[in-house]
């Protein structure tokens, strides 16, 4: 068999393979995202077409009328921008405190680690409903209700993201750590210069998890918050829900718009975890 | 190299920190009185229809009371459930001065934190008793005379029906007075024209399912709880109510609310139904709904569970109430009476679609009961206010522990339904559970 | 005692502009920064965080577990509302609901979330950044609209499923109203809302597995399942291990799926520990008996991410 035969058939196998892959890939993609397809319709329809018999599976002609209502009456911009701004805050600070703390926990040994990271692992297991309100008071004891550090600052104590951090550290080499400290690097240069560009793939899972965790949260902005000008994205769409007369062409609209943002994050961040970072672990 | 990266940390911190600020900054304190009298009084409402419904009165109220400010904060339905308890749970901080409250939540949280409400008879709510229906507004009172809340929305049981189904069926309404007669005429509507005659959530999974039981159950002067406060969901009168949803299932004409989507009430407009027996709220939601189904059907008193027994029950309600810590009691109260207790304040609901409220001499005003013609016959209105008048309308004891009790009923209800267990039976156990749970007597 | 970073004073270093090369910069920072203080002045921020959002809202939630709400003032009881979980068959009921969608969903999600971050990562899958997109997505879904989807989603007779299960010649399911179909909904729902982003989290650690590791591999003449079990699954082993952690603690507080699917129905057939808890505190206020149960919960997860951490050491 000559070189080249063996070569057009691997060539031909692994075509064969792409195509099944990326079919299976697909069938599961149409029934991931089915329902976002569902919500661009939704947000075209009135409310009574959202829910008809047989259901509306081509856009309506509600878009402008679910616009102009809720960017006119409801006032839905301000909400939006605040939640850009409290995130965009929010994911920087958060970024920096977990990449810190996972530093400390993934490559020092010192005294009470074992218990911080087991304290920090066991917030993680309390539910929020029971801490909600200690936290609510502690919030009033500060003078922070309606505030815009009650929402950014209590969820800055990131659990997972630490885990995440110590975690993704594990596989930095410590020969790594210590060639730099030979070198007489300083542990902040250590951790900026050397050990974050290998984490740049878990850094750009960090920062989105930072991002849903807050641009999603729901019932804390709902408790803290006092007046609808400081309203966050999910406290709008809850506000917009009244039970029995509930606008759903209009709420699915705004529920599609607050997709967005995270659409486009995720987009602009995934090319870290497919750039040619191959073994940026390794690599000097 | 490092010395960049320290700084843009840095910066990137103090960036946020600052933006931080500045951001709540923007917010301050909204509801604090500032100086020279001004006053502000926090409104929270549950959901949108109510924010607006009171919008035209606090303008009348904020032009006639110079430096009063009203502000009505859109809270949502349920969230607004949420963010009242928490705050109760935290000793009350942060409630507004006015809050709208259920029927349903009401005596749970006046018993379970006792000082959160004003009493409203001390700041001479008493004046307005009488032109309130007496069950809303004994909904609103504690057990030692204490009220808690001025009615504002009212509901009663409803019952909206296909009339052009009914027709084609054969079935003429005015001849059903009992709930045995229209599950039996029932059965010919299933034959006759395919549509099931009521539709329940049988599993509980999604609808409050126990509302049909509980207007059915108060149709009989019954209820979870009698007016000691006894356990009595398995009496007689509950167990008549569970047999005949039993009864209504068993021979096919009870649909389950799960086989259809949850919104829009189109399993209505298409014929899979052919009533709804909700509450008086439903028939101008479905109106506003489904505007091409004008003219095919009409509203009617309920028929009654015992031949010549009550035709009506209160189907829900909802509260101006007054927090307890409230800096601005006189104002708010002010707000309320004028709101909730003149014409004036009332103009907006008057007109108000699927909204009715508690202040009777609304009922009499011009235009009230005129439906705008999409039902046959009697407008929602006037069903509304023939329900709501009638004399031997219950006032449900509600009771602290009225949410655990929906939720034993509705799983007893769901074995009848579902698995067919004996109503009464089921019944008896709910009840035992009732009372293990609050350590209440079961009425003997 | 912990020594706090906080103890040593920060001298303010010398300004930068001034600052002149290497040498004196450095001992400049080591006048403070030493090896000792170094992991506490990283951590820092997270301990002062942990202290005031965490810790003390913990212990004051500890000691409501101890109270009960007595004609509206909150009084101590003792361990009497440990007591009532070990005697409340409903707390059994959703304890038992809870471990068996832990047991039958959590390692689905994370099989499939592993097979999809290895075919994301392979160049013979196309249209790679649309796919990643729209299986990450579902996790941004809100509350309100998740609900509503899935009603329409799975409603008996014109739901969509349903709809086209007929269409092909398959029969009806009864999706919400039968307890085991309730079950496999919300198993189905939490693998669609989840699945994404732990599928992130692989992604993410599979980009540190050096290429020379494969290299080395497929010299040895590993194919690629053998690739996989070789090479890919003991490097992904932090990542493994954190996933675990958080899904098993996520499906013992579940709480949204049951809350806007099922509101915890048929007969308490998909009532789940997080759900319980959650109409105790804000259904029936009774918030020292949901602390309780609150606690029972973290009882029960540090005994198995123990348990979890143990493991994946012990395969090292």
């Amino acid at each position: 068999m000559s070189a080249a035969v063996r070569v057009s058939r691997t060539r031909r196998r692994s075509r064969l393979a792409s195509a099944v892959l990326t079919l299976v890939i697909f069938v599961g993609f149409i029934l991931m995202a089915a329902p976002f397809y569902w919500l661009v319709v939704g947000s075209t329809l009135t409310s009574s077409e959202v829910f008809s018999n047989p259901p509306h599976l081509l856009p309506g002609d509600q878009l402008v009328a679910n616009w102009v209502n809720l960017f006119g009456e409801r006032g839905y911009l301000r909400p939006v921008l605040n939640s850009i701004a409290i995130s965009i805050v929010y994911v920087i600070v958060g970024m920096v405190i977990c990449l810190c703390g996972g530093y400390a926990f993934a490559k020092f040994q010192f005294r009470g680690k074992a218990f911080l990271f087991g304290f920090v692992i066991a917030t993680l297991a309390i539910p929020s409903q029971v801490t909600l309100v200690p936290l609510f008071q502690t919030m009033v004891a500060l003078g922070w209700l309606n505030s815009y550090q009650a929402l950014i600052l209590p969820g800055l104590a990131f659990p997972f993201g630490l885990f995440l951090m110590r975690q993704a550290m594990q596989s930095v080499p410590d020969e790594l750590i210590q060639a730099a400290r030979i070198d007489g690097a300083g542990e902040f240069r250590i951790l900026f210069q050397i050990v974050s560009p290998a984490l740049r793939p878990a850094l750009a899972a960090l920062g989105i998890f930072l991002f849903l965790a807050i641009w999603n949260d729901f019932i804390w902005p709902l408790v803290v918050l006092r007046s609808e000008d400081a309203y966050t994205i999910p406290v709008a769409l809850a506000s917009f829900s009244d039970g029995n007369t509930t606008d759903y062409g209009q709420l699915i609209l705004a529920t599609t718009i607050s997709v967005i943002p995270v659409a486009l994050l995720f987009i602009f961040m995934q090319r870290y975890f497919v750039s040619g970072l191959l073994g940026g672990a390794v690599k000097q | 190299m490092e010395l960049r990266t320290l700084t843009r940390v840095a910066t990137g911190l103090t960036v946020g920190v600052v933006a931080a600020a500045a951001l709540a900054g923007c917010t301050g304190d909204s509801g604090s009185s500032s100086a020279g009298g001004d006053q502000t009084v926090t409104v929270w409402t549950a959901g949108t229809s109510a924010a607006e419904l009171l919008a035209p009165a606090v303008a009348e109220f904020e032009d006639a009371n110079p430096g009063t400010t009203i502000d009505v904060v859109d809270v949502g339905n349920p969230a607004i459930w949420e963010k009242i308890t928490t705050s109760l749970a935290a000793g009350g901080e942060g409630l507004p001065d006015i809050m709208q409250i259920g029927i349903d939540y009401l005596p749970g949280y006046t018993e379970k934190f006792p000082g959160a409400f004003a009493d409203l008879s001390t700041l001479g709510a008493d004046d307005l008793a009488a032109d309130f229906a007496p069950s809303a507004w004994g909904g609103g009172m504690g057990p030692d005379g204490e009220l808690w809340g001025v009615p504002f929305e009212v509901n009663t049981a409803g019952f909206t029906y296909n009339k052009s189904l009914f027709d084609a069926a054969g079935i003429d309404m005015s001849t059903i007075t009992t709930w045995d007669e229209l599950i039996e005429a029932g059965v010919t509507l299933k034959a006759k024209t395919g549509a099931s005659l009521f539709e329940l959530d049988k599993a509980a999974t999604n609808h409050p399912s126990a509302d049909i039981w509980q207007t059915l159950t108060q149709q009989q002067g019954s209820f979870y709880f009698n007016a000691d406060g006894e356990i009595t969901l398995n009496s007689a009168e509950g167990a008549k109510s569970l047999e005949l949803l039993k009864k209504a299932n068993d021979l096919g004409v009870l649909a389950d609310a799960a086989s259809f989507t949850a919104g829009g009430a189109s399993q209505y407009a298409d014929g899979s139904v052919a009533t709804n027996v909700d509450a008086s709220w439903w028939a101008g939601y479905f109106e506003d709904a489904q505007p091409d189904q004008a003219g095919k059907w009409a509203v009617a008193l309920r028929p009654a569970v015992e031949e010549g027994g009550a035709t009506a029950a209160l189907a829900g309600a909802s509260y101006l109430s007054i927090a307890g810590n409230s800096e601005h009691k006189d104002a708010a109260w002010e707000f309320i009476a004028f709101a909730l207790g003149t014409l004036e304040g009332q103009e907006a609901m008057q007109t108000a679609h699927a909204f009715t409220p508690g202040f009777t001499p609304v009922y009499s005003s011009d235009g009230f009961t005129d439906g705008s013609g999409f039902y046959v016959g009697e407008s929602p209105s006037q069903i509304f206010v023939d329900s709501i008048t009638q004399p031997d309308l219950a006032v449900p004891t509600f009771t602290s522990d009225y949410a655990r009790a929906i939720k034993i009923y509705a799983d007893a209800q769901t074995k009848v339904l579902i698995s067919g267990a004996d109503p009464q039976e089921a019944l008896d156990e709910a009840a035992q559970l009732l009372a293990d749970a609050t350590g209440r007597e079961i009425a003997g | 005692m912990i020594d706090l970073a906080v103890q040593s004073p920060v001298q303010s270093p010398p300004p930068l502009e001034s600052t002149p090369p290497t040498r004196s910069r450095r001992s400049a920072r080591r006048s403070w920064l030493t090896p000792r203080n170094t992991p506490y002045v990283l951590l820092a921020p997270v301990i002062l965080l942990f202290a005031a959002f965490k810790g003390y809202p913990i212990l004051s939630a500890a000691y409501l577990s101890l109270t009960t709400n007595d004609g509206g003032t909150q009084r101590l009881v003792g361990i009497a509302n440990y007591e009532r979980i070990f005697n409340d068959p409903l707390f059994y009921r959703a304890l038992l609901n809870t471990l068996v969608i832990l047991v039958i969903q959590v390692p689905i999600m994370l099989a499939l979330a592993m097979l999809l971050a290895v075919a994301f990562h392979s160049t013979l899958l196309k249209f790679r950044t649309v796919f990643r997109l729209g299986y990450f997505l579902p996790v941004v879904m809100g509350l309100v609209a998740y609900g509503v989807i899935f009603s329409v989603m799975l409603a008996t007779d014109n739901g969509i499923v349903n709809v086209t299960l007929q269409s092909i010649g398959l029969p009806k399911v009864p999706w919400l109203q039968d307890p085991v179909w309730a079950k496999v909904s919300l198993m189905i729902a939490m693998t669609w809302h989840y699945t994404g982003i732990n599928t992130v989290i692989y992604l993410a650690q599979r980009q540190t597995i050096p290429q020379d590791l494969y290299e080395a591999a497929a010299m040895d003449g590993a194919g690629h399942v053998r690739q996989f079990f070789n090479v890919t699954l003991p490097g992904l082993r932090p990542a493994i291990l954190l996933t675990v952690v958080t899904s098993t603690i996520g499906t013992l507080q579940l709480f949204d799926e049951p809350y806007i699917l099922t509101n915890g129905g048929p007969d308490n057939a998909t009532l789940t520990i997080g759900m319980y808890l959650y109409e105790n505190a804000f259904t029936y206020f009774d918030f020292g008996y949901a602390s309780a149960i609150g606690f029972v919960l973290v009882g029960m997860v540090v005994i198995l991410s123990v348990a979890q951490f143990r493991l994946f050491k012990e395969e090292k």
